[in-house]
């Protein structure tokens, strides 16, 4: 026979399956009738002889199974057939099957919605050319208070030295971000610009839409002045206009030709919080590049081809060693100031990389609790099913066939929960996606791309293939013949399948208490984060910001016009004060700058001549926010423009350098200022640079003098009224109209949201962690509770036996009830040991409570324990409830 | 079971039923009695053996088969040797003689 004929053959076989089964049992009725005729012609009854026919015939369904078999695409028959029943099978069983779908469905969700944000965020690559290649460099002080100011800017002298002197990166570029006034189109807007060195687009490999990139030739010092533009900004402020290249815009107040639009992946720098939209030359001065020690220059590298990061790096601390011999003054060194270099793709995703592994562990959790479930409930369906697989068995299917069918029952589960899952999933990602104040780098970005559905798939399979078989394997145990007698009498239980199923409860208790454990300690150190003194009263109180545009503004005229904007404000009905200020809390970045102590004498190891915050206020600044005067006087109309100068300084700074000495009357000198001032008042600590950090040393200076005025270029409004704020800012914003109709207000919010926005991250992530910790409970509770009653119903007869001899209701209780506990308090103790290990992990997520606090430990322990109880409870009564005779005859 | 009867050697089955069909078409009881005589019942062929060997003659392409009717009048599926299963009996029968012959000295030696 030609293999076409062959393949003729078992094509029919598959369409006419029917058919050819149609023909095999009437071959072999043929057969059965002719041996029954002849055992009549040997003088047998009718009825006898077709009883022996049949039986010297044999098993006729085995007979069956093996021809259907040999047609050779019995496994794609079998297939459609195990499909078809174990279909049948879930929907005869709809309590079970609804119960085993969700849970899957539930893990499945949470595992593929957070894959989906990792996948995005942690595991596409940034949208460069070769974005491996590219790296981040940054400035170090390790020396400097709480484990030194790490990942710092470089000084333009700095950069342009390394940018000469090293050979490891293809091209090193730099780049400035900040808020910038647009205006030239409409209304006037506020938006976000980066000033960028020549090179960077080209190194980075962004080509735009339309016109051109910012090329080295548009970097020249006294060039004219270029910008592309994003496709947000494009769209959103030009209206998509194609003749935008060549049009003039106001950036700041000077006037900007638009050259190119930058496509919607071109996001630089990436993962940043407020994205630029327009990119423009920073024209950097070679003659004449600044300050060695004014470090404002974010730097990054694309290393030359063959050169690893180790080795850049290694060229890196040798250009370290070579500065510190050449360069005077400010220079690198060893020790003080060090330059470092990371991976670009990491150090975007470096902040959220801990919350992010945080919640992939605990939807692991959530997966396995969900999987341990699962296996229970098949299981316990396994033993009620266990005459039906040996009757099965005895029908002809071999072991494989079986496994196949279990296999195949698990994979239809599976899906169903993958379909339930995906569902849930884009539920899950919706609400990740709507929290945009946490500031997920890439947010816009997350989505379920082929990568998420081949894991949402992969995680299903598996999870069907292993939860499938698992009962296949008690059947494997006692061989089919076994089965079929026992299944007679199922008292003789299996106790390694009840062994393997107190395991499973016993690893699903410590699962959970462990992600319990993880989300109280999350929870605690975020009310830790509520209970902190913020130092200030941020109730009733709004903030804006304006920028005054260079050089349309300069000299006098910036102080003049904060002045008489802030009196119009005072003015204003129900105000009950205002402030200017060029910083906010609580998310106020530190700036470090170096400031002279006067009588300061630096020790080794101790606070360096340098402060964290500087802050140029109006004089109403500290009672707008109700910030506490602990020592002096506040600012006031005796420090004018010409006045001597002053300033204030917050406790820390105060005992950081003068420790129980008064500071009051002690002089400072500003970096970058040539005058003293002099301490005329200390306050309270407020929290500027973030609740959960340790309060920074602060200097106040008054925005009408010397030190403050060079700070005073943008500022931030504030506002509190007698009530909710809100109502002020339409008249705030007519006030500023009034003054100049060019100038944007931006950022208007409120302090309490400012707050909250300042939060936002470590409550979202609680949020999260609760939410699936919540799920977690639930389903290892439904576990422990089917277990028991699972097993109370095993016993049934046993405890009417019991109790037909006398057993009391209390002794058959505390019996069930000491089997549960026993099991919950396994439980327990693994899930105390694995919470201890696995903690750690969290420690930098955690604020004010340490990983393995033995409150949370204990208190969480007692929580599962009690619910756990409850859960043993219930089933426990029943089987008091068992009337002995009932029992008795329970099959 | 007799003691006299012998079950059949894996693999001789094919060799008889292809044998059995030398002697024109017949059906499965047909050939299952054919074996009992000629073998005078000390070779009992199991239906649940002889019906897949059928099957997987067929699909070797050794045997064809049509649905006939028996001498009795009653439908019956009859099994024919083709050329490639006549051509598969000569190859066997001569490798059967060759080993039960080489099995026959080595029983008979001393």
């Amino acid at each position: 026979m030609s293999w076409l004929q062959k393949f003729q053959l078992r094509f029919r076989a598959i369409l006419s399956k029917s058919k050819l089964d149609a023909e095999m049992d009437e071959e072999m009725c043929a057969h059965i009738e002719m041996q029954t005729e002849e055992n009549i012609a040997e003088g047998m009854s009718p009825e006898q002889a077709r009883q022996a026919a049949l039986r010297q015939f044999g098993n006729v369904d085995q007979i069956k199974e093996i021809r259907r078999e040999l047609r050779g695409v019995a496994w794609l028959e079998n297939l459609v057939q195990d499909v078809r029943y174990g279909a049948r099978q879930l929907i005869k069983n709809p309590g079970f099957t609804a119960v085993a779908v969700l849970t899957l469905a539930l893990g499945i969700g949470a595992n593929t919605a957070i894959f989906s944000v990792v996948n995005t965020v942690m595991l596409r690559p940034l949208h460069f050319s070769n974005p491996d290649r590219l790296v981040r460099i940054y400035s170090e002080f390790p020396g400097f208070p709480n484990g030194g100011l790490r990942r710092f800017s470089l000084s333009t002298p700095e950069y342009l030295d390394l940018r000469r002197e090293t050979t490891s990166w293809e091209s090193i570029e730099a780049w400035q971000s900040g808020g910038v006034n647009i205006a030239g189109n409409a209304e006037p807007i506020r938006s976000t610009a980066s000033f960028i060195t020549g090179g960077l687009m080209r190194s980075l490999g962004g080509t735009p839409i339309l016109g051109r990139a910012i090329v080295p030739e548009d970097d020249k010092p006294g060039g004219p002045l270029v910008a592309g533009i994003s496709e947000g900004l494009w769209q959103r402020s030009f209206g998509g206009d194609r003749n935008i290249v060549g049009r003039d815009i106001l950036l700041n107040g000077s006037k900007f030709t638009v050259v190119g639009v930058m496509p919607k992946e071109f996001e630089f720098p990436p993962g940043a919080l407020d994205a630029s939209e327009l990119w423009a030359p920073m024209q950097i001065d070679p003659a004449n590049p600044g300050g060695r020690s004014d470090h404002n220059l974010n730097v990054m590298g694309r290393l030359r081809a063959g050169v690893t990061e180790e080795q850049a790096r290694a060229e890196l601390r040798s250009f370290v060693k070579h500065s510190a011999e050449t360069v005077s003054g400010h220079s690198f060194d060893s020790t003080n100031h060090t330059i470092v270099s990371y991976g670009m793709h990491d150090e975007v995703v470096r902040n959220v990389r801990p919350a992010l592994r945080t919640l992939l562990g605990a939807v692991g959790f959530l997966l396995l609790i969900a999987c341990v479930n699962v296996a229970n409930l098949l299981l316990s369906r396994a033993e009620s099913r266990r005459r039906e697989i040996a009757i099965r068995g005895a029908l002809g299917a071999g072991l494989g066939r079986l496994a196949v069918q279990f296999i195949v029952e698990g994979i239809l589960l599976s899906s169903a929960g993958v379909v339930g899952g995906l569902i849930l999933a884009c539920g899950w990602l919706k609400l990740i996606k709507s929290a945009t104040e946490v500031g997920i780098p890439r947010a816009a970005e997350i989505s379920m791309d082929t990568h998420v559905i081949l894991f949402a798939v992969a995680v299903s399979l598996l999870t069907g293939v292993v939860f499938g078989l698992t009962p296949l394997a008690h059947v494997i145990r006692r061989n089919l013949h076994n089965a079929l007698k026992s299944a007679a009498s199922s008292t003789t239980a299996n106790d390694a399948v009840q062994r393997f199923r107190q395991t499973l409860v016993v690893g699903e208790i410590a699962l959970a208490l462990t992600l319990l454990i993880g989300t109280g300690l999350m929870l605690r150190a975020f009310w830790n984060l509520q209970d902190v003194d913020a130092g200030f009263d941020p109730k009733n109180v709004v903030t804006m910001s304006v920028s005054l545009p260079y050089p349309a503004y300069q000299g006098s005229q910036v102080q003049d016009f904060w002045t008489r904007f802030e009196t119009r404000l005072e003015s204003l009905p129900g105000v009950r004060a205002t402030a200017l200020a060029s910083g906010l809390p609580p998310s106020y970045s530190s700036t470090h700058t170096d400031t002279a102590i006067e009588g300061f004498v630096p020790t080794p190891g101790g606070p360096l001549q340098n402060v964290e915050f500087y802050q140029s206020v109006s004089p109403g600044y500290f009672n707008a926010l109700g910030i506490r005067l602990v020592a002096g006087r506040f600012f006031d109309r005796r420090d004018g423009p010409d006045a001597p100068e002053v300033v204030i300084i917050n406790q820390t700074m105060s005992r950081t350098f003068w420790g129980k000495i008064s500071a009051l009357g002690k002089r400072i000198r500003p970096g970058g200022t040539t005058n003293w001032c002099t301490v005329i008042g200390v306050i309270a600590d407020a929290k500027n640079g973030g609740l959960e950090n340790p309060t920074g040393t602060e200097v106040y200076l008054p925005f009408t003098q010397p030190a403050g005025r060079g700070r005073s270029g943008r500022m931030n409004i504030i506002v509190r009224a007698p009530g909710n704020p809100s109502p002020l800012i339409a008249a705030v914003r007519s006030e500023l109209a009034a003054l100049d109709p060019s100038l944007p207000l931006a950022k208007v919010r409120t302090m309490d949201s400012l707050i909250s926005s300042a939060q936002s991250r470590p409550r979202f992530l609680t949020l999260l962690l609760t939410l699936f910790a919540g799920v977690a409970l639930v389903l290892a509770t439904v576990g422990i509770y089917g277990v028991i009653s699972y097993s109370v119903a095993r016993r049934t007869k046993e405890f009417g036996l019991r109790m037909a001899l006398g057993a009391q209701r209390g002794s058959v209780l505390g019996m069930v009830l000491r089997r549960g506990m026993l099991l919950v308090t396994r439980g327990i103790a693994v899930g105390l040991i694995g919470a201890f290990i696995v903690t750690r992990f969290l420690s930098t997520l955690l604020f004010g409570i340490t990983p393995t606090d033995p409150a949370t430990f204990a208190i969480v322990s007692l929580a599962l324990g009690i619910v756990a109880f409850l859960a043993t409870y219930l089933p426990a009564l029943r089987a008091t409830k068992v009337a002995p005779m009932e029992a008795l005859r329970h099959e | 079971m007799d003691d006299e009867k012998l079950d059949l050697l894996q693999g001789t089955l094919d060799l008889l039923i292809l044998k059995t069909l030398t002697w024109g078409p017949q059906h499965g009881f047909g050939i299952s009695g054919h074996i009992r005589q000629i073998s005078d019942s000390v070779l009992q062929v199991e239906q649940g053996s002889l019906y897949p060997a059928l099957q997987r003659l067929e699909q070797q392409g050794l045997l064809g088969s049509e649905w006939g009717v028996s001498d009795k009048n009653r439908k019956a599926k009859y099994y024919h040797l083709t050329p490639s299963g006549r051509s598969r009996l000569t190859r066997e029968t001569d490798d059967w003689r060759k080993i039960s012959k080489v099995i026959n000295i080595i029983l008979s030696t001393p």
